[in-house]
């Protein structure tokens, strides 16, 4: 076997499924219970027959005893005798009466065409020594069984004769028959053996069934479908079901005190910097009016105000994307983790911004396909479509207009705007991380570097360009890409 | 304009307080949301700030509390967290606009006023009625191209009688309008203010800008300027 044939057989054993372990192990395993056991079978048979036969024999001898007379040292038996076996020539059933010299005295007239000397043994004389022997005979092609039996004859003058009695068998009938015996043997065990096989593969897939459902459902928790396993399983698996339904619950409890640790913390810290930068702003106030330095120092800690606040919501929300970015590959579930409408969510968003861009009269238009859908979190897609729309609703004219549509397991987001567009320069730096293209439009300038953050989180994309074919608007237009496979 | 403050953190309140006073504005403040419900409920404000994280009922909870029960000044919202999930929900449970912790000072005064004009009606920051000019930015007043000093009063009852000129405003409303829940006011100082008013707009007794109506209150006697 090539080395390299047995490293595939030992990958298939160690790496393939449970089934086929199963099988293989039967394959190994079952071949050889069936050929030891047919073998004890076949010799236990053979054993019994030749038991059988030594009976046969010894009735045979009985009845030539019986018929034995002994006149001038020569044994007188009767010309026909009781068993016809013994009066027909070659029937398979002979007799034998010799001397204690192994001189052959008697012969029974089925061996008359036998040859002469028939019997030759070397076996001394040994009063009432019974053996049962099989042999072959060099002149005869088939084997025999021989039941030989050394005893004492009184004569009417009482004086003792030794005698040999010998009856033989021939063994090709009972061959055949443990021949035929040994083949209908095979032919079952055979059958059995591959019945055993197969029903141990039917026995085996309904016993994996459990875990071809349990793998299913998880496929389901990937996709958000469920949110815990099913607590209907075998009970044998259902301890490790229950098992892992806790730590998802608590996987999920965990998550969310995560968050909550998250929002206090963002709460807890941003509202003392509005604190200090009202009282800077009402001290600077008062300081300006009479002194410059106290107002410019003023200014350098609004600054640094401002930086302290941007570092807060830039990793905030990056700690926040995380913990999502986690549960999806955990496969576990997140609170509103469901399959999103983005039609549904523009529409929110759509509405939020008419009131806070009130003055600018923006005419907005939500071309979202009804069965366009985001698998994940709302609170990401919200954070997504919010950056994206106040984005263009500040750089766009009036005018901004949304789209949506699943492609191939793909949604695809516009957003554009009848603003001035970017320039191609500023396309690479606009959706890095902090990048501001117009630093004189109101804004942390962290808004799209969330919305990019999040979108790589889902594995997706964000391009930007400018004068997009229709339905988009003339100005910017970006459109993510995000895979639902 | 009276303006309702509801924030929990003392130094903020404190602090906007202080500086909404400054810009004209009378302030009432509460420290959480079950007395914001309660001011927000009894009292006849123009516009609020609500911060969303309050104790007792939150900031949504309480806006939505409010809008059930039909009051409708428009409503300013302060989210720490800042993420778009919160302005939404915010402005769907009825919020008017929001501003993102921590933020400037100037900021959330532009943001009132803008508020204030919209839910007034007026498309620019000036009311426009000759020959008074009246800047709700810049809280001045012009007369003939000339302008006029006023007190923080003086300014404030003409700019509540400018923006609800179709009226006629009572001495109590102008009261409740213009001047915190902790001021006594005696209503003969409303008649002081208005006197002297009239004396500055109108000092030689020509253009009579505001008219009495005996037992029932005050009107602004000023056509406002077509749009050309």
């Amino acid at each position: 076997m090539s080395f390299y044939l047995k490293d595939k057989i030992i990958y298939f054993i160690t790496h393939n499924s449970l089934l086929n372990r199963f099988f293989i192990a039967s394959l190994l395993i079952l071949p050889l219970f069936i050929v030891l056991s047919g073998t004890l079978l076949s010799n236990t048979f053979k054993h019994s027959q030749i038991d059988a036969e030594k009976e046969k024999l010894q009735a045979q001898l009985y009845l030539l005893l019986s018929v034995t007379e002994i006149e001038a040292q020569q044994p007188i038996l009767p010309d026909a005798l009781t068993e016809p076996r013994l009066n027909q020539t070659h029937s398979g059933l002979y007799g034998f009466i010799l001397d204690s010299d192994n001189q052959e005295l008697w012969r029974s007239p089925s061996a008359e065409l036998l040859p002469q000397p028939f019997v030759e043994t070397r076996d001394d004389f040994q009063l009432n020594q019974r053996l049962f022997f099989p042999f072959s005979h060099r002149n005869m092609s088939s084997d025999f069984f021989g039941l030989s039996y050394d005893t004492e004859w009184f004569t009417e003058e009482n004086k003792a004769q030794s005698l040999r009695f010998f009856i033989m068998s021939d063994a090709a009938a009972l061959n055949a028959e443990l021949q035929s015996y040994r083949s209908r043997l095979w032919q079952w065990l055979g059958t059995m053996g591959i019945a055993l096989i197969l029903a141990q593969v039917l026995i085996m897939r309904w016993g994996l069934q459990p875990l071809k459902r349990l793998s299913q459902e998880l496929k389901q928790l990937q996709k958000h479908d469920i949110d815990q396993l099913d607590s209907n399983y075998p009970t044998e698996i259902q301890p490790v079901i229950n098992d892992f339904n806790g730590i998802l619950v608590q996987e999920k409890q965990q998550r969310e005190r995560y968050r909550n640790t998250m929002s206090d913390l963002a709460h807890s810290l941003k509202t003392p910097l509005a604190v200090i930068q009202s009282q800077l702003g009402s001290q600077a106030k008062y300081s300006s009016i009479d002194q410059q330095k106290p107002a410019n120092s003023g200014k350098t800690i609004h600054d640094q105000i401002e930086r302290i606040n941007q570092i807060i919501t830039h990793q905030l929300q990056r700690a926040v994307i995380r913990i999502n970015q986690n549960s999806l590959n955990q496969s576990t579930t997140n609170h509103n983790t469901h399959k999103i409408s983005v039609k549904t969510m523009v529409d929110r968003l759509l509405k939020t911004m008419a009131k806070v861009y009130h003055q600018k009269n923006i005419t907005f238009t939500n071309l979202a396909e009804t069965n366009s859908l985001f698998f994940g979190d709302e609170a990401d897609l919200l954070e997504i479509l919010g950056n994206l729309i106040d984005n263009a609703c500040k750089h766009g004219h009036n005018a901004v207009t949304v789209t949506a549509k699943n492609n191939n397991e793909q949604l695809v987001i516009g957003v554009s705007d009848n603003g001035k567009g970017v320039e191609s320069h500023q396309r690479g730096t606009i959706l890095q991380r902090g990048e501001r293209a117009d630093t004189a439009q109101p804004g942390q300038g962290l808004g799209l570097s969330v919305a990019v953050d999040i979108i790589s989180s889902y594995g997706g994309e964000i391009k930007v360009s400018s004068n997009a074919p229709k339905p988009h608007l003339s100005g910017a237009c970006f459109e993510v890409r995000l895979d639902f496979v | 304009m009276r303006l309702l403050v509801v924030e929990d953190e003392p130094t903020l309140r404190e602090n906007l307080h202080q500086f909404l006073t400054q810009k004209s504005y009378s302030v009432d403040s509460a420290e959480d949301g079950r007395e914001g419900l309660y001011l927000g409920t009894e009292h006849p404000y123009d516009i609020a700030v609500i911060d969303i994280g309050l104790p007792e009922i939150n900031g949504i909870e309480l806006i939505k509390a409010l809008r059930e029960k039909d009051i409708l000044f428009p409503i300013l919202i302060l989210t720490a967290r800042g993420n778009w999930q919160d302005k939404v929900e915010g402005l769907e449970s009825g919020a008017d606009d929001y501003l993102v912790k921590p933020f400037h000072n100037e900021e959330l005064l532009a943001r009132l006023n803008a508020l204030t004009r919209r839910f007034k009606g007026l498309a620019s920051p000036e009311i426009k009625l000759p020959p008074v000019f009246i800047n709700t930015a810049s809280k001045t007043v012009k007369v003939e191209d000339e302008p006029i000093t006023l007190t923080q009063f003086e300014y404030n009852i003409l700019e509540y009688l400018a923006l609800n000129k179709e009226r006629v405003i009572s001495k109590t409303e102008l009261t409740e309008h213009l001047y915190d829940q902790d001021f006594d006011l005696d209503s003969n100082v409303i008649e002081v203010i208005v006197g002297r008013l009239r004396k500055k707009i109108d000092p030689d007794g020509t253009l009579k800008p505001i008219s009495t109506l005996r037992g029932q209150g005050y009107r602004l006697a000023l056509e406002e300027q077509a749009i050309s």
